[in-house]
């Protein structure tokens, strides 16, 4: 049954990778082209949590999260990941985000997970990016900018992030209240999908 | 009451799976060799349960993608959990030692049946194997050992080393254990 080329169908690899650490994983991601795309594939990506994520050796070694803000607003805003159960063992990788606008680390906060995807994005300013990312295998996307209105006033804003199966990818789902103070600012919603897109925006009176 | 109705045998052996365990069953390899086992044993295997409960088991079983080597292995493993008063912990025992010694060209092959013959057990343990031998290994051992080439432009793989560097860190040398 041994043969030189291909040794294993594609779906038993994608099942035996699911139970890799993630730091092998990473590393893994430049086998070839077709690795690297089931690596980051979102499927994959919950299965690979389903499965190390959830295996037994692994139980503690939940994942805690901080944001580090930096003195300088303009500096790119870090994560850092700690396993709960010995914090004091974890070589500290810093990851690094670059948000596109200055001064948007200032207002960016963690608003959300799914699989162990984070996403980060501002609470008050319309005009910030939101970017998803997954520490442990240090992939980050931004998802494209978009804005309600074209005004630079705070707004209120809110998100949730969730995995559409039928579509195999991430989406979120970003929210901004009414006002109440400032009638003429609706409320609105808009849905992403990681593959990169604006799915679609509604917009409502804020008497609704 | 319900639970007499599931059970109207009571106490008494199962005379189906008493039958099970007398009647053997011969599968062939795709090297022609034979190898009997009891049928108690074969049905491990959904695959096979399949085939003899649709009768179309006529006395051989061909198993035209499994090779006299890998399928003695799988046999061997398929005695093992068919067998009577044999512990959950005795076959964990056994299901570690069974795969310890498999060199990864093995292992590949007895998944590969694993899975064409839908053992379910025998599948998860030998993928978990598999994984474990995977892990801290460098790219250059995992292209050798699944037979991939590289199709990134040296630039590219520069570019993947430098922006996951830290995942290198702890790679151990490439032997096969």
């Amino acid at each position: 049954m041994s043969s030189e080329e291909n040794p294993l169908p594609e779906d038993l690899i994608v099942e035996i990778l699911s139970w890799l650490p993630p730091e092998t994983l990473a590393s893994f991601r430049s086998v070839s082209k077709s690795w690297c795309s089931t690596i980051s594939d979102a499927k994959f990506v919950a299965k690979h949590q389903s499965h190390f994520g959830n295996s037994l050796e692994n139980n503690s070694d939940r994942i805690v999260i901080l944001t580090k803000r930096h003195a300088d607003p303009r500096a790119p805003l870090k994560l850092r990941l700690f396993p709960d159960s010995n914090p004091g063992t974890l070589p500290e990788h810093n990851m690094e985000l670059d948000l596109e606008k200055r001064g948007a680390a200032e207002s960016c906060r963690i608003m959300g997970s799914c699989d162990g995807l984070f996403c980060l994005a501002s609470s008050s300013c319309d005009y910030v990016g939101i970017q998803l990312c997954n520490p442990c295998v240090r992939w980050a996307a931004r998802l494209p900018v978009h804005c309600f209105s074209n005004e630079f006033n705070p707004v209120d804003l809110y998100y949730g992030v969730g995995f559409d199966a039928s579509v195999n990818d991430y989406k979120v789902l970003k929210l901004r209240r009414p006002v109440t103070s400032r009638m003429h600012m609706p409320g609105a919603a808009a849905v992403f999908s990681v593959k990169g897109q604006v799915l679609e925006k509604t917009q409502r009176p804020s008497s609704t | 009451m319900a639970r007499k109705n599931r059970n109207p045998v009571g106490k008494n052996v199962d005379p189906e799976a008493q039958k099970k365990k007398t009647r053997t069953l011969t599968l062939k390899s795709s090297d022609g060799q034979e190898f009997s086992i009891s049928e108690s044993a074969a049905v491990l295997s959904i695959a096979i349960e399949n085939m003899v409960e649709d009768d179309c088991a006529g006395g051989v079983i061909p198993l035209p993608l499994v090779d006299g080597g890998t399928l003695a292995r799988v046999i061997t493993y398929l005695n093992k959990h068919a067998e009577d008063g044999a512990s959950d912990e005795e076959k964990r025992k056994f299901d570690e030692e069974f795969v310890s010694g498999m060199e990864m060209g093995v292992l590949f092959d007895v998944v590969l049946a694993a899975n064409y013959l839908d053992i379910r057990g025998l599948l998860r343990e030998v993928r978990r194997r598999i994984a474990d031998r995977m892990k801290n290994k460098s790219v250059e051992w995992v292209r050798k050992t699944f037979h991939i080439e590289s199709d990134f432009t040296p630039e590219e793989e520069e570019q993947m080393k430098k922006e996951f560097a830290w995942a290198w860190e702890g790679v151990d040398s490439d032997v096969d254990d």
